[in-house]
C-alpha cells in the first residue's frame, strides 16, 4: 500500500508496451495482467491520456459526477483513437477503463459509468438473438460472429456516442432534478430532515422542496445538516443557500448524530455508489448514520441517479476493492522512524467511503422513482437477462470466472483467437460448458443423459445444475 | 367501522339491479351518493360498485375515441374516488379499467407493426414518445399534495437510461405523459367498437376476479396456517373469514380474535357469529379477546393476520384503528405479520405523508359526554383506521399468490398502467 | 404514630422532606378504604361469637407458608406443593359452596353485578373434578369457560356470603365482595384494606386456653381470612409480601406474651407499615415521579392509575406549578382513563383523550402535524408491580404503550411502590395474569395485566431506579 502514491502519480498510458506495466502495482483484482497484456496489442496514440481525460471532466463541470465523467472520457477515447476491428475498440475500451479504475483510490464509483459503457456497447454490438444463435452453433467456438453486420451496427453505435457526449451529461444532470422532484415530495410540512454533507442530489433535493414551499406555500422544514471535520466546506454553498430561502439549518458534529436523530423524521443521504444488492458505497458515516437511524425507527432514503448502480457486491465493509486506510495502527517505534505518515492518494483520497447493507436502507429515490434497495438488484438482473439470457449457471459462475474473465471466450481450444463478443467480465449467454476456462470446467460434471446439452467428457457424476 | 360482510350489502345489490333500468348519469349519482353516506362501504362492496358503474360508462357512454372513453372513466372514476377518498379500492379499480383501455390500445397498435413497450425505452432508435397534450376535456388537474410519487415505481428502470439513444428528454418523465395517448393512433382507424368490447370482457374479467379473489386467497391457508397454531387476527372480513374457515378444513387450531367492536361492547353481549360457529364445528378452536392491547398475548401467537383496507405501494397497511400495536407487538415478539389482499386493496401509489389515509370518527360514538365541561376542555381523537408502517408486515398473500414488500412494485407494475399512476386521489386532510 | 421516627429506613432524604410537603396524594388512598370498613363495625358482635368455634378448626393448611394461598403464585413451579393443600381446602370450599348452592336455588344474588358471575371462576374446581360445579350453576349463568391455554392463570370469583367460612371476619367478608366485585381494584388499595381488616381481626380475637397467640392466632385465626380473600380475588404481590411480613412479625412475638401485649404489638406494627409503606411511600414517588416533568413536556398515560393522578396534580398544582399536557390514552373496556382525563381537565391541565390504542403510534407518539414537535416527550404507567427481573407488571394493554414509546423513542416511567417490587421473575405475560371474570365466556375473553420490559425508569419511594436493578429495590425493603 505504501507504493500507492507513486502508482497513482503515474499517469497510464496506453502507448507502446505501457499498457502491461503502468498499472501493475496496483494488481487491481478483478483484472488479471494478461488480459492487459493483450490489450496491449490494440494499437492507441501516445498522445491521449484517459486519465487526464477523465480529470479534466471532473474539473471541467463541478456537476458532473464520476460515473459520468467516465463515460465521456471513455468517449473520448473512442474519439480520439479510431479503431478498424470492434475487437479492437472493445481492447481499447477494456484497457482504458483498467488505467481509469487504477488511477484512483476508489474505483467504484467510476466502474459504476464503466460498467453501463460496457453494457452499452456490448448490448449494441450483439446481434440480433436468431443469428447471435446461429453464429455460436455455426461458427463453433472459434470463428467470430459475421464481424461485417456487427461491425456496422458498431459504427453507428460509436457515432451515436461520440455525437452525444453532451447529452450524456446533460441526462445526468436531468435525473438529479427529476430526483429532486420526486424526493422532495417526501420532505414534510414543519418537520426537520437530517442530512449527511456533501451529496449534491441531496443538496438539490433539499433545495427544491424549498423552492416549492417559497412558491407553492406550505410550512418550511428544518433540517439538520451533519458535517465531519474532514471536509466541512462541501456543505457551506447549500446551507447557505438553504438558510437564504427560510430553512431553518442546524449544522450538526458528526459525533453528535445519535443525539440529534430521535428528532428527525426523515434521514435523506446521497450515495457514491448503488451496489447491485442494493446497498450503497458513500462518504464516510454514512454507514454509521444508517445504522443509527434503523436503531431509532427513522427511515433512511437514499438519494442516487441510476447511472451509479455498479455491479459491485460487497458483502461488508472490508469487501470493497477501495484504497482507503481507515483502520492504522501505529506503534510509538513506527512514528519515529517516519512511517506512520498518513499516506496521500491524491485528491479522490479525501472521501472516504463504506458500505451500507441494503436493509438498513428503507428507499431509494432514482430518476425513474422511489425504489426499495430489492430492486436494483431485480432490475439489473432484468437488464441481463433481457438481452444475455443469463441463467442460473451463469449466475454461478459469475463470481469465479470474473478473476479471468477475458479467457472464457477464449475457449481452450482456440487460445489465442479472441472470440468477437466482448465479454466485461460476464457470462455470456447460453454458456457452453467448453465456453468455460478449463479450471472451471473441471468442476462441472453433467450426468450422462444430460450429455447431449453439456458435450462434456466427463460422465457419470453428479449434475450442478 | 365498516360492516365486512361475505356477501352484498342490500344497497349495493339494489343499485347493480337498477343500473340497467337507470340512465348512466342518475346510476352515477346514485353511486356518489351511496359512497358518501357510507351505505355502500368496505373495499370489496366499493371495489364491486365501480367496477360495475364503470362497465356502464364503456358501454353506454357517448365517445368518440379512446381518448374519449379514458376521459370519460377518469372523470367517472374522480367523483367515485372523491365520494370516499379513504378508500382506495375505488381509485385502484378506476386505474384497473384505465389500464385495461390502454392495453387494448397498445394491442392494437402492436398488430399495426409496433414494438413492445419496452423494446421501445430501451433499443428502438427511432421514437419520440412522448407528447404532453392533456385529455381533450378533461382539465389539468392539480397534484395532489398526498398521494403519489411511489407510482413511479412502476417506471422503466432501466440502466441503459443514460446512454441510450431513444430518449428525447433524459431519463423518462412519466409525468409528463399522464393521460395521453400516443398520437400515431388518431391515424389508424383504431376500430372503437372492437376495443369497446374487449374492454368490456377485460371489465367482466375484474368483476369475476372480485368475485373468486376471497377464495383465491383461501387457497393459501393450510399453507400459512399449521396443525396446533395460534392465530391472532385482528378484525373479521370476508376474506379473513373465508381463509380461516378454508384452512379448518384441513387443519386443527386456535384463532384468537381481536375485533374492536368486542372491546367497546358491554360485558355478555357478545354473540358467536355463524363464522365462529362454522370455525367451532369445524374443530377449530376461537377465543375473542376483548383487550386493546394485544402485546400480552403474543408469547403464544404463532402468526399474526391483519385485515386490511387497503395497501399502498410502499406495503404500508391501511387497516383497521389498533392494528399498530398489534404488528408492533408481534414485530417485537418475533411473530409473522400476515396481511390478506384482493389484488384491488392494492394501490399504484403512496402517500409521503400516511396520516392523509386515516380516517377520524366522531368522539360522540366512543365518548359519552356525561359531564358538560369535558366536551370543552378535553380533545378526544378517534381514528377509525390506522396506517401500518410496510416494515412491519412481513407477507401480504393476494389471490396471485404470497409476496412480500419486494414483490409489490412488479405487481403494481402487473396490474395497472404507469400512465394512470397520476390519477388524482385528492384526499382532504 | 410515636413510630414515625422509624420510617427512616423507608424514604430516602427526598421523600421524607417530600412528605412534609405532599399532604395531598397521601390522604386520597387513606380514605378510601377507611370507609370502606366504616360500614363493618355493626357485623363486629356476630364476629366475635364466630371466634369461639375457630378452635375446632382443623389447623389451616396454609399454615406459615407466607406464600399466598390459591395466588396468581398458582403457575410458580417452587409453590406447587404448598398450593395444592390450600388449593384443597379452596376446593373444598368450592364444593361446599356448589352443594349449599344447590341446596337453595333461590339464594339471593350478590349485591352488585349480574348475577351470572357468581359462579366464575371455578377454576380450581373445575380442573380437580370436571365440570361439575359448573353443571349445577344455575340455568341463568353463562358458564366460565377458559381456554385450555389459559387455564393456569387464575380469576376472582365471587362468594355468596353465604357460602363463606364461619371463621371469616365480617371486616374480612366485606372487602372480600368488595374485590371480587372489583370495586376495589388497585393493588395499595387492597393491600390497605386488608390490613385495616386485619386489624379488625387481631382486635376480636381471643387467644384460647392453653395457647399461646403466636402460636394460635396465624393458622386459627389470620389464615382462614386469606384464605378467604384469595378464594375472592388472587392477591395481589405486594399483599402476599404484606401477609408474609404480619406472619413474621406475629411469630416474633414472645409465647409469653399475654393477648394485651400481642395485639398492641401488632397494631402498632401494621399502623406503622400503612404509615410508612403506604402513605408516605404515596407521597414519596409522587414527588419523585413528579420531578421527571418538566414545562413544556407532553405526557402519556394510560388508563388511571392512583400515582399518575395524583403525580400529574402534584406536578401541576402543588410542586412548582409546571406547565404540561397531558393525553389519556384509555382501555376501552373498564373506560377508567375518562375518569382521569376528567380529573386532570378540571384540575387545569390541558388534557387530551383517546379512547383506545388505535392511532397511538401514527399519531400520539409521533410528531403533531406540520411540526417537529413530539406529540408526547414521555410515557407515564402505574405498575401494579415489579418483576425482580426488571419487567413491569401493569393494568393489560401498558405493555403495547410503552412498546410502542420505545419504537417512538419517548422514554417510559413505571411508578411503583418499593413494597410491590416481587422476587418473582417473569418474561411474559402469560406466567403471571388473571382473567377478567366479568369477560370469560365462550365469547369473551380478556386478561387483566400484562408484563413489559420496555421501561425506561421505576420511581419508587425509594427514589428512581433503573428497571433491571428491581432486585437491589426488592432487598431495601427486605432488609427492614
Amino acid at each position: 500500500m505504501d507504493s500507492v502514491l507513486a502508482e497513482t502519480a503515474a499517469p497510464y498510458s496506453a502507448a507502446g508496451g505501457g499498457a502491461g506495466t503502468a498499472p501493475s502495482t496496483g494488481q487491481l483484482p478483478i483484472r488479471p495482467a494478461p488480459e492487459q497484456n493483450l490489450a496491449g496489442t490494440a494499437s492507441t496514440p501516445a498522445a491521449f491520456d484517459i486519465v487526464t481525460e477523465y480529470n479534466n471532466a471532473l474539473i471541467r463541470d463541478p456537476e458532473v459526477t464520476k460515473p459520468v465523467a467516465a463515460i465521456e472520457a471513455l468517449i473520448e477515447l473512442l474519439r480520439q483513437q479510431p479503431t478498424t476491428t470492434i475487437q479492437e475498440t472493445v481492447e481499447m475500451i477494456k484497457t482504458g477503463i483498467d488505467a481509469l479504475k487504477s488511477s484512483v483510490a476508489n474505483p467504484i464509483p467510476l466502474q459504476a459509468g464503466t460498467d453501463l459503457f460496457q453494457e452499452y456497447i456490448l448490448r449494441c454490438i450483439k446481434p440480433p438473438e436468431p443469428s447471435r444463435k446461429s453464429s455460436k452453433r455455426g461458427g463453433g467456438t472459434k470463428s467470430p460472429p459475421t464481424s461485417d453486420y456487427v461491425h456496422q451496427d458498431f459504427d453507428d453505435v460509436r457515432l451515436h456516442l461520440l455525437n452525444n457526449t453532451y447529452l450524456f451529461a446533460l441526462r445526468a444532470k436531468e435525473a438529479r432534478v427529476r430526483i429532486a422532484e420526486i424526493g422532495s415530495r417526501y420532505v414534510l410540512d414543519g418537520r426537520t430532515v437530517l442530512t449527511h454533507g456533501g451529496s449534491r442530489t441531496v443538496s438539490a433535493l433539499l433545495l427544491k422542496a424549498a423552492k416549492d414551499r417559497l412558491t407553492q406555500g406550505g410550512i418550511m422544514f428544518n433540517v439538520m445538516y451533519v458535517e465531519s471535520a474532514r471536509d466541512n466546506a462541501e456543505g457551506g454553498d447549500t446551507v447557505k443557500k438553504l438558510r437564504e430561502m427560510g430553512v431553518s439549518v442546524a449544522i450538526i458534529q458528526e459525533s453528535a448524530v445519535a443525539y440529534v436523530l430521535p428528532k428527525a423524521d426523515r434521514v435523506f443521504v446521497g450515495a457514491e455508489t448503488v451496489c447491485k444488492n442494493g446497498g450503497i458505497i458513500s462518504r464516510l458515516g454514512t454507514f454509521q448514520l444508517a445504522t443509527l437511524a434503523n436503531l431509532f425507527n427513522v427511515p433512511i432514503w437514499v438519494a442516487a441517479e441510476t447511472h451509479k448502480m455498479a455491479k459491485v457486491y460487497p458483502l461488508s465493509q472490508y469487501d470493497l476493492n477501495v484504497k482507503q486506510e481507515i483502520i492504522s495502527f501505529r506503534t510509538g517505534d513506527d512514528l519515529v522512524e517516519g512511517k506512520g505518515e498518513l499516506v496521500n492518494i491524491g485528491p479522490e483520497q479525501v472521501r472516504m467511503v463504506d458500505y451500507t447493507p441494503p436493509d438498513l436502507i428503507t428507499n431509494l429515490i432514482t430518476e425513474v422513482g422511489i425504489k426499495l434497495p430489492s430492486a436494483v438488484f431485480e432490475h439489473q438482473r432484468q437488464h441481463l437477462t433481457a438481452h444475455g439470457k443469463v441463467g442460473n449457471f451463469g449466475e454461478m459462475f459469475e463470481k469465479s470466472i470474473r478473476g479471468d474473465a477475458s479467457k472464457k471466450h477464449r475457449s481452450t481450444s482456440s487460445v489465442g483467437t479472441e472470440d468477437v463478443s466482448p465479454d466485461f467480465g460476464k457470462v455470456s449467454a447460453n454458456p457452453d460448458i467448453n465456453d468455460l476456462p478449463s479450471p472451471v470446467r473441471r468442476l462441472v460434471q453433467v450426468p450422462e443423459r444430460l450429455g447431449h446439452h453439456g458435450r462434456n467428457k466427463r460422465k457419470g457424476g453428479r449434475s450442478t445444475m | 367501522m365498516a360492516p365486512f360482510q361475505a356477501g352484498n350489502t342490500p344497497q349495493l345489490d339494489i343499485f347493480i339491479r337498477g343500473l340497467k333500468s337507470h340512465p348512466l348519469e342518475a346510476s352515477t349519482e346514485t353511486l356518489v351518493s351511496l359512497l358518501k353516506r357510507r351505505q355502500i362501504s368496505g373495499s370489496r362492496p366499493c371495489a364491486i360498485a365501480a367496477v360495475h358503474i364503470l362497465r356502464q360508462v364503456v358501454a353506454k357512454a357517448p365517445y368518440r375515441d379512446v381518448d374519449g372513453l379514458i376521459a370519460k372513466i377518469q372523470q367517472t372514476g374522480q367523483r367515485l374516488v372523491h365520494a370516499q377518498p379513504h378508500e382506495l379500492a375505488v381509485g385502484n379499480i378506476v386505474r384497473r379499467v384505465l389500464g385495461l383501455i390502454r392495453e387494448e390500445m397498445q394491442e392494437d397498435r402492436t398488430e399495426f407493426g409496433g414494438d413492445s413497450v419496452s423494446d421501445l425505452q430501451t433499443l428502438c432508435p427511432e421514437k419520440e414518445k412522448e407528447t404532453k397534450e392533456h385529455v381533450v376535456g378533461l382539465p389539468v388537474l392539480s397534484r395532489a399534495p398526498t398521494l403519489g410519487g411511489w407510482s413511479h415505481q412502476s417506471a422503466p428502470f432501466s440502466i441503459m437510461n443514460l446512454l441510450s439513444p431513444d430518449q428525447g428528454s433524459g431519463a423518462g418523465s412519466p409525468m409528463g405523459r399522464s393521460g395521453t395517448s400516443t398520437p400515431m393512433l388518431h391515424g389508424q382507424n383504431l376500430s372503437i367498437n372492437n376495443l369497446k368490447s374487449e374492454v368490456l370482457d377485460g371489465i367482466d374479467e375484474i368483476t369475476d376476479e372480485l368475485e373468486q379473489v376471497d377464495d383465491q386467497i383461501a387457497g393459501y391457508a393450510d399453507i400459512q396456517i399449521h396443525p396446533t397454531d395460534y392465530i391472532l387476527v385482528h378484525e373479521l372480513d370476508s376474506t379473513t373469514e373465508r381463509f380461516l374457515l378454508r384452512a379448518s378444513r384441513e387443519r386443527r387450531f386456535t384463532v384468537f380474535i381481536a375485533q374492536g367492536k368486542s372491546t367497546t361492547s358491554k360485558a355478555g353481549d357478545a354473540t358467536p357469529s355463524l363464522f365462529q360457529k362454522k370455525l367451532n364445528s369445524a374443530g377449530v378452536k376461537t377465543i375473542n379477546i376483548s383487550n386493546t392491547g394485544l402485546a400480552a398475548y403474543m408469547t403464544k401467537v404463532d402468526k399474526v393476520i391483519l385485515s386490511v383496507r387497503g395497501v399502498t405501494a410502499d406495503g404500508g397497511a391501511v387497516a383497521e384503528s389498533g392494528a399498530t400495536a398489534i404488528a408492533q407487538a408481534a414485530r417485537a415478539f418475533g411473530k409473522p405479520v400476515v396481511v390478506l389482499m384482493g389484488m384491488y386493496k392494492l394501490s399504484p401509489e403512496s402517500t409521503p405523508d400516511p396520516r392523509s389515509l386515516v380516517e377520524w370518527g366522531e368522539p360522540e360514538s366512543f365518548v359519552n359526554f356525561s359531564k358538560g365541561n369535558m366536551v370543552n376542555t378535553v380533545e378526544v381523537e378517534v381514528p377509525l383506521t390506522e396506517f401500518v408502517a410496510p416494515g412491519l408486515v412481513d407477507t401480504y398473500i393476494s389471490n396471485i399468490g404470497v409476496h412480500t414488500q419486494d414483490h409489490l412494485p412488479s405487481l403494481i407494475v402487473d396490474h395497472y398502467n404507469e400512465q394512470d399512476s397520476d390519477f388524482v386521489l385528492t384526499i382532504p386532510a | 404514630m410515636a413510630t414515625e421516627t422509624n420510617t427512616g429506613p423507608t424514604a430516602t432524604p427526598d421523600g421524607d422532606a417530600a412528605n412534609r410537603d405532599a399532604p395531598t396524594p397521601t390522604q386520597t388512598p387513606v380514605e378510601k378504604p377507611v370507609d370502606d370498613s366504616s360500614a363493618k363495625p355493626e357485623q363486629e358482635p356476630e364476629a366475635k361469637q364466630d371466634n369461639k368455634p375457630k378452635q375446632k378448626q382443623q389447623p389451616s393448611t396454609a399454615e406459615a407458608v407466607g406464600e399466598i394461598p390459591g395466588s396468581i403464585s398458582a403457575g410458580a413451579p417452587g409453590s406447587a406443593k404448598q398450593l395444592s393443600n390450600a388449593e384443597k381446602k379452596a376446593q373444598q370450599k368450592a364444593e361446599k359452596a356448589a352443594r349449599r348452592a344447590k341446596a337453595k336455588a333461590e339464594a339471593p344474588p350478590p349485591p352488585k353485578e349480574s348475577p351470572d358471575q357468581q359462579k366464575k371462576g371455578g377454576r380450581r374446581a373445575s380442573m380437580h373434578q370436571g365440570s361439575r360445579p359448573e353443571v349445577k350453576s344455575g340455568p341463568r349463568e353463562k358458564k366460565p369457560v377458559i381456554p385450555e391455554c389459559f387455564s393456569h392463570l387464575s380469576m376472582a370469583k365471587r362468594i355468596p356470603p353465604s357460602q363463606t367460612d364461619k371463621d371469616v371476619h365480617p371486616a374480612v367478608l366485606a372487602l372480600g365482595q368488595q374485590m371480587s366485585s372489583f370495586s376495589l381494584t388497585d393493588s395499595i388499595g387492597r393491600l390497605q384494606g386488608t390490613l385495616l381488616a386485619l386489624q379488625k381481626v387481631i382486635s376480636s380475637y381471643t387467644t384460647p386456653q392453653g395457647s399461646s397467640f403466636s402460636r394460635h392466632f396465624t393458622p386459627h385465626a389470620l389464615n382462614p381470612q386469606i384464605d378467604y380473600l384469595s378464594a375472592c380475588r388472587p392477591m395481589c404481590f405486594c399483599m402476599g409480601s404484606a401477609v408474609r411480613w404480619l406472619k413474621l412479625k406475629i411469630s416474633k412475638i414472645d409465647t409469653d406474651a399475654d393477648d394485651l401485649e400481642a395485639k398492641a404489638v401488632l397494631q402498632e406494627e401494621i399502623e406503622e407499615f400503612i404509615m410508612a409503606r403506604i402513605a408516605l411511600a404515596d407521597a414519596s414517588v409522587v414527588v419523585n415521579a413528579a420531578e421527571h416533568i418538566k414545562d413544556g413536556d407532553e405526557i402519556i398515560t394510560f388508563g388511571s392509575h392512583r400515582l399518575v393522578e395524583s403525580t400529574l396534580i402534584w406536578a401541576l398544582k402543588d410542586g412548582e406549578g409546571k406547565s404540561f399536557s397531558v393525553t389519556v390514552v384509555d382501555d376501552p373496556i373498564d373506560k377508567s382513563g375518562l375518569v382521569l382525563a376528567e380529573k386532570l381537565s378540571e384540575a387545569g391541565i390541558k388534557t387530551k383523550y383517546a379512547p383506545s390504542l388505535g392511532g397511538l403510534s401514527t399519531h400520539i407518539l409521533s410528531p403533531a402535524a406540520a411540526t417537529s414537535t413530539p406529540r408526547s416527550t414521555k410515557v407515564l404507567l402505574g405498575a401494579e408491580s415489579m418483576f425482580s427481573n426488571g419487567t413491569m407488571y401493569g393494568r393489560a394493554g401498558s405493555s403495547d404503550v410503552a412498546l410502542a414509546a420505545k419504537m417512538s423513542g419517548i422514554p417510559v416511567i413505571a411508578l411503583c411502590h418499593s413494597f410491590s417490587f416481587t422476587e418473582r421473575a417473569a418474561t411474559d405475560s402469560l406466567t403471571y395474569n388473571e382473567i377478567d371474570p366479568e369477560r370469560c365466556t365462550d365469547q369473551e375473553f380478556r386478561l387483566l395485566f400484562d408484563v413489559t420490559g420496555d421501561i425506561t425508569t421505576v420511581v419508587t419511594d425509594v427514589g428512581n431506579a433503573p428497571p433491571r436493578s428491581a432486585m437491589c429495590v426488592l432487598k431495601r425493603w427486605e432488609d427492614i
